[in-house]
């Protein structure tokens, strides 16, 4: 992992500084070493510089190594050249100790996690493990030299140089490693409290030390080595209370103050022969050092393991207080409980930045709908599709976007670096929210400065992070709707002409709108059926001063107990000035509590439109009438010639017989009887006439429409005869009534037979026949269709026959059929034009029966 | 004789009555159909409708001619326009009849009808 980019200037002199150090520690090293020996063995009972060169190559990249190593080549030379051995055997001594410094180091970094930690069992094993290994085959080469340059035992050096650099290296190396890694930062996090109990244990262990240690030479004679054992509570006690570091630097000072003591020639060993005296020293060092080391570093897993787990609960807790503080949250704190979760996210994680991201409606642009930073950073921002177009598709496959990668690199990771890039920041962790299948958006943690790395726990914890912030976004949107709608709502019924309310489920009025509270106010409320909020309108309206109150309140309960889906009535209020009409609508509320809304209208304006053009389509009607029965004034005088044929032929007949001598009676009554029934026949013709030439309409009743086929087909018979169409019937069997307007549906039938009629052109051959029939279709409509052999209608015709205006006749006025359409609608039926199976015009209507539902 | 067509039944049984009684035998028939399937040359005269159902009168006229079975024949109808009349002239008919009509009109042109010289026809 490299740094942030850094002048090559300023990287330049920090190697210089650290290579600077390197020396000057070198130095020192070198020098408590050549101190720290029994002249005139040339091997010490403490080679510090080999450590310490160890601690520097742990704690800097092996890129570096060369540089530092060759920064100790001059001081080694200065330090050790005085001391008067042979040049060459210095030289190397410095090879051999570097050796010994790299082969540490890189045992270390070869076969430990954190080369620079020993906090756990494994690390304190390995680092162990490098500490004796690196002595033991690096000591070979260094005895050799000093035995062949120096003329010294092999043997004896080899002893020497070995448990003396063991020895540094284990007393060194930790508290070196941990002092330049966290001494500085770790003092100045610490409480007052635990610094000054620190310094206690040390001068505990200082004390004791010297009282072990450096008694004069006659004591220990008396006590022996017992009194060394008394080293060992204050060491555990600085183990168990202060870990690695406790244990390091307190082993330090021990090995210390002994080794000063040993040179002093006091302390438990200095009755021994000076070798033994050393090697002892040596051994207790190693053997207190190294269960220690290992009890440090138990400890540390130990506290490892707490602290992590005190972390996941610390971080359980987090997210539970987090989901119960969106649980009932009301809809207005929603933004500053999310920055302020986001925040506490963000300083628990360590993150740089957090934000909640939503996805626009498009799903093409990612906006910061919410954001933390520490420094408070940019707060809005918006990505688009185009930029990062992996990013989105991931987060549309509700995936997870994470960088670095947990194993290797995928699609996720690739994604999440390009975004990093894009943001130029280490690392990022985006987790997709979620809510009803929909995905509404990420939340997003980045970090600039570090690396950071998304463990899958930690991951799986947010994505309940996630999933509260999902469902609160996704409250959000639903409260923003709502809330909109609401206004659209008010605003709605504000705007409306018509006054407003809405009723509970027991009728009472329980809101309305601003024309309503007018006419309350306006005093005009008895005859606009308006009341104040509060007030039973069901029981109002059951006396209110309309035609069917009683309807009208029954109207209005049905709707509020759900058994109609609406209620319309029209009713009219009548007053000096004009009459007016208004207009209630009743719709239930599709809600739980039920409920129902009314609305009234004054519909005075369309009700006076409705009523001119009834009657001018009355007119119309009159003016079709009598045109259609102007064409057929031929053949109508010939309907009515023809009784009367009858009638003057056996008149005369009647005379002539009189006027014989003796009349027959019988052929006289048979006279009379003809004459009887052609006058008959001819009013009958007269009076459908008049019937049809009457203006207006009369009182709907119930019509008969096989009656008025007959009718109109003893009309137009005679239409048919000269047109030489034959106009046949087929009747539904029984009466066929329907409730209406006898004469205007009998201008629908002679409408269109006449119609029919008239499509046959003077002479053209082919078949010539006009069919008209009745039936009940379904039980409650009655069918009359009208088919004829004529040339047909055209596509196009068929969509425009009803059209006012639209005719195919050289002398039509083209309102005939529409006029017909609108006469039928009147009656609840339905007009239809067709085309006829055998090429010729068909055309059908519908009214509902007589005695059936009808509206 | 005479014969006489018309798709009205009242108009037959009324002119059928009043040439009975004015001394005339009579054959009325429904439809032209009828008629030419009845008909055995001989005497008389035909009285028909115009306008009927089926064959009327004009092609009744058209037919007996083309037939050679000539027969003074007097038309009778509802209405009566110029045009009709003049075509039923120059078809060879004896008169032209618009109803109702009188007694004496009817009984003048079937007289008439009836003293045509047979060979005018043949």
């Amino acid at each position: 992992v490299t740094g942030p980019a850094e002048p090559a200037v300023l990287r330049a002199l920090r190697v210089a500084a650290v290579a600077l150090a390197v020396a000057a520690g070198y130095y020192v090293g070198v020098r408590i070493g050549l101190v720290l020996r029994l002249p005139p063995a040339t091997p010490s009972i403490l080679w510090p510089p080999n450590a310490f060169l160890a601690a520097v190559l742990l704690l800097s990249p092996p890129r570096r190594w060369a540089i530092y190593l060759l920064a100790a080549l001059p001081v080694h030379l200065a330090a050790v050249l005085p001391v008067g051995w042979p040049a060459p055997m210095v030289v190397l001594l410095f090879v051999t100790n570097c050796g010994e410094a790299l082969l540490a180091a890189g045992l270390i970094r070869t076969f430990s996690d954190a080369p620079t930690r020993f906090d756990t069992v494994r690390r304190v094993s390995v680092f162990f493990a490098a500490a004796v290994a690196a002595p033991f085959l690096t000591s070979f080469p260094d005895a050799a030299a000093v035995s062949w340059l120096g003329g010294e035992t092999f043997s004896e050096v080899w002893r020497t140089r070995f448990m003396s650099n063991v020895v540094a290296e284990l007393l060194l190396i930790p508290p070196l490693v941990i002092g330049a890694r966290e001494g500085w930062h770790r003092l100045r996090g610490s409480s007052p409290r635990r610094i000054a109990e620190a310094a206690l244990v040390g001068l505990a262990m200082v004390a004791i030390g010297l009282w072990v240690f450096a008694a004069p030479a006659g004591t220990q004679a008396r006590i022996g080595g017992s009194r060394v054992t008394l080293i060992l509570p204050v060491l555990l006690l600085a183990t168990v209370r202060f870990g690695t570091a406790g244990a390091s630097f307190s082993l330090l000072g021990t090995g210390l103050i002994s080794l000063w003591a040993g040179t002093q020639g006091r302390g438990p060993f200095s009755g021994m022969p000076a070798d033994d005296g050393v090697v002892t020293m040596q051994l207790v060092l190693v053997t207190l050092g190294a269960p220690l080391l290992l009890l440090a570093g138990a400890l540390g897993e130990r506290r490892a393991t707490r602290e992590q787990l005190e972390e996941r609960l610390g971080f359980e807790e987090l997210i539970s207080r987090l989901a119960g503080a969106f649980v009932h949250l009301p809809g207005q704190a929603l933004r500053e409980t999310v920055e302020e979760w986001l925040q506490r996210l963000g300083e628990w994680l360590g993150a740089d930045r957090v934000s909640v991201l939503t996805l626009s409606a498009t799903r093409s642009e990612l906006s910061t709908a919410y954001c933390w930073a520490p420094g408070g950073g940019p707060a809005s921002g918006v990505l688009s599709r185009r930029d990062l177009p992996s990013v989105f598709d991931l987060l549309r496959r509700e995936e997870v976007i994470r960088f670095p990668a947990r194993h290797g690199s995928d699609a996720s990771a690739a994604a999440g670096e390009e975004w990093a890039r894009y943001r130029q920041v280490r690392s990022i962790l985006a987790l997709p929210l979620v809510a009803g299948g929909r995905v509404l958006g990420a939340v997003c943690f980045s970090v600039e400065a570090a690396a950071r790395h998304w463990p899958e726990d930690l991951e799986r914890r947010l994505e309940l992070v996630a999933a509260v912030l999902g469902s609160a976004l996704a409250r959000q949107e639903a409260e923003d709707g709502r809330k909109e709608s609401e206004a659209i709502k008010t605003a709605i019924l504000a705007s409306l002409p018509s006054w407003v309310a809405v009723l509970d489920r027991d009728g009472r009025v329980t809101t309305v709108n601003e024309s309503w509270n007018r006419i309350v106010n306006e005093n005009e409320k008895s005859a606009k059926l308006t009341a104040e909020i509060g007030v039973d309108y069901v029981e109002l309206c059951s006396s209110a001063p309309v035609a069917e109150p009683a309807a009208l309140a029954a109207g209005i309960a049905a709707v509020l107990a759900g058994e109609r889906t609406s209620f319309a009535m029209e009713y009219p209020h009548p007053s000096r000035e004009d009459d007016r009409w208004f207009g209630m609508t009743v719709v239930p509320l599709r809600r739980a509590e039920g409920g129902a809304v009314v609305a009234c209208t004054d519909i005075t304006g369309r009700k006076r439109a409705e009523l001119e053009a009834l009657r001018s389509r009355d007119e119309m009607a009159h003016l079709t009438r009598v045109s259609t029965l102007g064409v057929m004034t031929v053949s109508l005088a010939h309907e009515v010639n023809q009784p009367l044929t009858g009638i003057l032929t056996n008149a005369q007949a009647a005379q002539r017989l009189l006027a014989a001598a003796k009349p027959d009676d019988a052929e006289l009554d048979q006279i009379l009887r003809q004459i009887v029934s052609d006058v008959k026949r001819a009013s009958e013709v007269i009076r459908h006439l008049r019937e049809l030439l009457r203006k207006g309409g009369g009182e709907p009743g119930p019509v008969d429409l096989n009656q008025v086929v007959d009718d109109v087909v003893s009309l137009l018979h005679s239409d048919a005869v000269i047109r030489g169409v034959s106009l046949s019937v087929d009747l539904a069997s029984g009466p066929l009534e329907v409730m209406g307007d006898r004469v205007q549906l009998q201008q629908v039938v002679l409408n269109l037979v006449a119609n029919a009629l008239e499509t046959f052109a003077e002479g053209a051959g082919g078949e010539r026949s006009v069919m008209i029939r009745t039936a009940t279709e379904a039980g409650d409509t009655a069918r009359v269709s009208i088919e004829d052999t004529g040339p047909g209608l055209s596509a196009a015709t068929v969509d425009r026959v009803f059209e006012p205006f639209f005719t195919t006749k050289p002398k039509g006025l083209g309102m005939g059929l529409s006029i017909a359409r609108s006469l039928v609608v009147s009656h609840g039926g339905i007009l239809e034009a067709g085309r006829h199976s055998s090429g010729g015009a068909s055309f059908q209507f519908t009214v509902p029966l007589a005695g059936g539902e009808r509206s | 004789l005479v014969y006489l067509v018309d798709d009205d039944a009242s108009v037959r049984a009324g002119v059928g009555r009043l040439l009975r009684l004015a001394g005339y035998r009579v054959e009325a028939f429904g439809s032209a159909a009828e008629f030419l399937h009845r008909y055995r040359d001989g005497a008389g005269c035909l009285i028909a409708d115009i306008r009927m159902p089926g064959i009327d009168g004009f092609d009744l006229q058209d037919r007996l001619r083309a037939a050679g079975r000539g027969l003074p024949i007097v038309f009778i109808t509802g209405h009566g326009d110029i045009p009709m009349a003049v075509r039923a002239i120059q078809g060879g008919a004896v008169d032209f009849l618009t109803k109702p009509f009188d007694q004496e009109t009817l009984l003048a042109a079937v007289e008439r009808a009836v003293a045509m010289p047979r060979d005018l026809y043949s």
